[in-house]
């Protein structure tokens, strides 16, 4: 207060003394600054293909021709493609992911290979529960068809203990080869090729969130 | 001191009624911050988004049915605002094969996370 009272003028200074007197009881004020942040996180974007399979084609040349009756039913159908195809398959063609960063948050599973996931998920609070020999299976996380991957890291948030991989193929629809990696850690892949996926597995855990980045 | 999730909520539902468009190029130069939108853009690929929310996320579906657009090498993709003409992400693609009336539709998709520290 003194020091605010000498830099004012003789006049302000006499009007300050009438209303707090010559010596006021001031006490300090903290002024703490909190920061407060909200982030839009830019997740990966995925270009694929919905192309035809097995099918039929009246008119074409490569696809309107039948073959024999072989494993149908009762030898008179003819079969166009695997059951549930619908005669369309998908096939990715590229997956980028910003900064090399791939962020789940296991609110949607685009990102999940459901027949290799025995972990359950909660969508609606982004949750993947394990109980003994649980696994948590992702489908391709980044591949652009040209570069291939050497390094990656794995940054998740969970509770209780959780073994995490990285596996490596040629493409997203290749054979995978798995390795074993620590989380927090840069880690050199022993594989290094262009199609990227992750894997998790616990007895008792559960995860929220996981990043992987890559190079 | 926290951002809520009904406000990550908010801001989510706000950019989810801004970006209702989604388009392709050909141009596959390197994705900057400062860039405004597609570089060389097919003016017939700009097509409607299939937006869905969840707890703090969005996402955007894109579809170029095989009828649609051009025969050309795909490269680079943006979610725009039809309403404020704002582009809102350009993501660049080492290169689609495309063919008008060919045999395949291009889908292309994107997620945006709303996080609060």
């Amino acid at each position: 207060m003194a020091d605010s009272l000498s830099v004012r003028s003789a006049k302000d200074k006499a009007k300050i003394r009438d209303q707090l007197g010559n010596d006021p009881q001031v006490s300090p004020i903290l002024n703490a600054d909190y920061d407060e942040e909200a982030y839009l996180e830019g997740g990966p974007g995925k270009a694929e293909t919905l192309t035809l399979g097995h099918v039929w084609i009246a008119g074409s040349s490569t696809n309107a021709i039948v073959g024999s009756w072989t494993g149908t039913q009762d030898g008179q159908q003819l079969v166009v493609g695997p059951d549930g195809t619908g005669g369309r398959t998908n096939q990715i063609e590229e997956i980028i992911n910003p900064n090399n960063i791939f962020h789940e948050h296991f609110r949607d599973e685009g990102y999940i290979n459901s027949p290799l996931t025995s972990a359950t998920i909660n969508l609606t609070t982004g949750t993947v529960t394990f109980t003994t020999g649980d696994i948590l299976t992702s489908s391709c996380i980044a591949y652009n068809g040209v570069t291939t991957y050497t390094s990656s890291r794995i940054n998740p948030v969970s509770s209780g203990t959780l073994s995490y991989s990285i596996g490596t193929a040629n493409s997203p629809s290749s054979p995978i080869t798995w390795q074993s990696v620590t989380v927090s850690t840069n880690t050199t892949l022993t594989n290094p090729n262009k199609a990227l996926f992750y894997k998790v597995s616990s007895d008792n855990a559960t995860l929220t969130d996981i990043d992987i980045s890559y190079s | 001191m926290v951002m809520l999730n009904t406000g990550l909520n908010r801001i989510r539902d706000l950019v989810n009624a801004d970006i209702d468009k989604g388009q392709v190029g050909i141009n596959g130069t390197v994705a900057l911050a400062s860039n405004t939108g597609l570089t060389s853009p097919i003016s017939s690929t700009l097509l409607s988004t299939t937006n869905t929310i969840s707890d703090k996320q969005l996402n955007l579906k894109y579809t170029l049915l095989s009828t649609q657009g051009e025969t050309n090498t795909l490269k680079e993709f943006e979610l725009t605002s039809s309403t404020s003409s704002t582009s809102y992400d350009r993501i660049v693609f080492t290169g689609v094969s495309f063919t008008l009336n060919g045999s395949e539709d291009l889908i292309i998709s994107k997620r945006y996370f709303f996080r609060g520290l």
